[in-house]
């Protein structure tokens, strides 16, 4: 017996017949397309989404970029801070003293990047004669990345010996690259000044109750009594005069 | 049908447009019956558990993803019918090796015989193919999307079964 054979054989015996069940169907009640509706599938993800987003959100605001990584100073005399974020993105400014406040007034700072806000206070600076030839500008960048020190220092020198050379003005800029220390608000005074005060207490005559009219005086002015305090203790070794030095190079109050 | 046409008719169906719906019950009856039916092995029931399909396809399909309608439909029939025979084997504590086929009062006891031999000589997927292919006259293509299986498979299994046969009911 062939396959067909058989076929025919099952199919003569077998008479089943599949109902026709379409008008009972049709009569039901729930004979209707249930609209689609968030399964659990997709209300769980949204559900998820809406959780991440929310905690994103709550994180953005309580972990705020704003938190001041690196602190920027520049002493030309009036003395600013420039506050950055993780970003390097400009947080805050400050003036240390009045002339510095008086830089920054009205220089809004949003969206503008550290080397903009520096081109800005040089220009200025320039402006308002700040900045004399054979100057000196103190260069100050703290912060607890050493790359960033470094990279800050190298993108802000070359920034302002550009600007400077486009008004012919021979300026040397001295960097001073420390670890993140807070700033010396009580002092009026940033710390990369502070540095080269405290460096020049040290080594000459002057004492503690000589820094406020140390921090008011030029960058220049300090780093020439630095280098005349040199050359005298230089004189003074060779006439074997045993650092009984007698300088005398305090600033008029 | 072709199976794409079936796919269009669902896609339409599942926007609310009922009028589609003859056309789909028609292509499909025959697949839902005998999946119910080999399991269930009671043309009662089967009957009763088909218009429950059609009823819950009807409440799914506006969540159907575009694949296959008739491996999905056949899909959703078999779930069905097991859950129905599981409830019904805790009642009347039946064992389904013991289970024999069930027809209406007036139906031909020849055929109840024949079809429960046929059970004994095939293994369960054997019966459903040949159930399927030779009783319900569905092509071994859409036997392949009901079972999910390839259509290589499902010959494969109908020639099996149909030596199987020949040897097992003496037929002349």
């Amino acid at each position: 017996m062939s396959d067909n054979d058989l076929k025919k054989y099952l199919q003569a015996k077998i008479k089943m017949t599949v109902p026709n069940k379409i008008e009972d169907i049709k009569s039901s009640p729930e004979f209707y397309v249930k609209r689609s509706s968030v399964t659990f599938k997709n209300r769980f993800r949204y559900s998820f989404a809406s959780i991440l987003i929310l905690i994103i959100a709550t994180l953005s605001i309580v972990f705020k970029t704003d938190d001041i990584s690196t602190i920027v100073s520049l002493d030309i005399n009036p003395s600013i801070m420039i506050m950055l974020n993780a970003k390097e993105e400009v947080v805050n400014l400050k003036g240390n003293n009045s002339d510095g406040e008086e830089l920054i007034n009205d220089l809004n700072y949003n969206k503008l990047n550290v080397e903009e806000v520096v081109e800005v206070i040089m220009t200025r600076a320039l402006e308002q004669d700040y900045i004399l030839d054979e100057d000196i500008i103190l260069l100050g960048i703290e912060s607890d990345d050493e790359e960033l020190k470094n990279s800050l220092a190298t993108k802000l020198n070359e920034k302002i010996k550009n600007k400077m050379m486009t008004k012919n003005k021979n300026v040397d800029v001295i960097i001073e690259k420390f670890a993140s220390k807070g700033n010396s608000d009580e002092l009026k005074v940033s710390n990369a000044k502070d540095k080269i005060i405290m460096e020049l207490i040290e080594n000459s005559n002057y004492t503690i109750e000589d820094y406020q009219v140390l921090s008011q005086m030029k960058i220049k002015d300090l780093n020439s009594m630095m280098k005349e305090n040199e050359a005298d203790e230089k004189v003074e070794q060779k006439n074997g005069n045993n650092g009984n030095s007698n300088k005398s190079n305090k600033p008029n109050n | 049908m072709k199976e794409y046409a079936i796919e269009k008719l669902v896609c339409e169906l599942s926007t609310g447009n009922l009028d589609v719906f003859d056309q789909i019950y028609y292509e499909t009856k025959d697949l839902v019956y005998y999946v119910i039916f080999n399991i269930l092995r009671n043309d009662l029931k089967a009957e009763e558990l088909m218009q429950e399909v059609y009823l819950n396809m009807l409440r799914k399909v506006s969540n159907y993803k575009k694949k296959n309608f008739s491996a999905w439909i056949a899909t959703m029939a078999r779930n069905m019918a097991i859950n129905t025979y599981n409830k019904e084997k805790r009642i009347s504590y039946m064992d389904s090796q013991e289970m024999e086929f069930v027809f209406k009062s007036d139906s031909n006891s020849d055929e109840e015989y024949l079809l429960n031999d046929m059970r004994r000589i095939l293994n369960e997927t054997e019966f459903e193919v040949v159930l399927m292919h030779v009783i319900g006259n569905i092509t071994h293509q859409k036997i392949s999307d009901g079972l999910g299986k390839p259509i290589g498979t499902v010959l494969w299994i109908y020639n099996k079964a149909m030596k199987k046969l020949r040897a097992g009911l003496e037929v002349k």
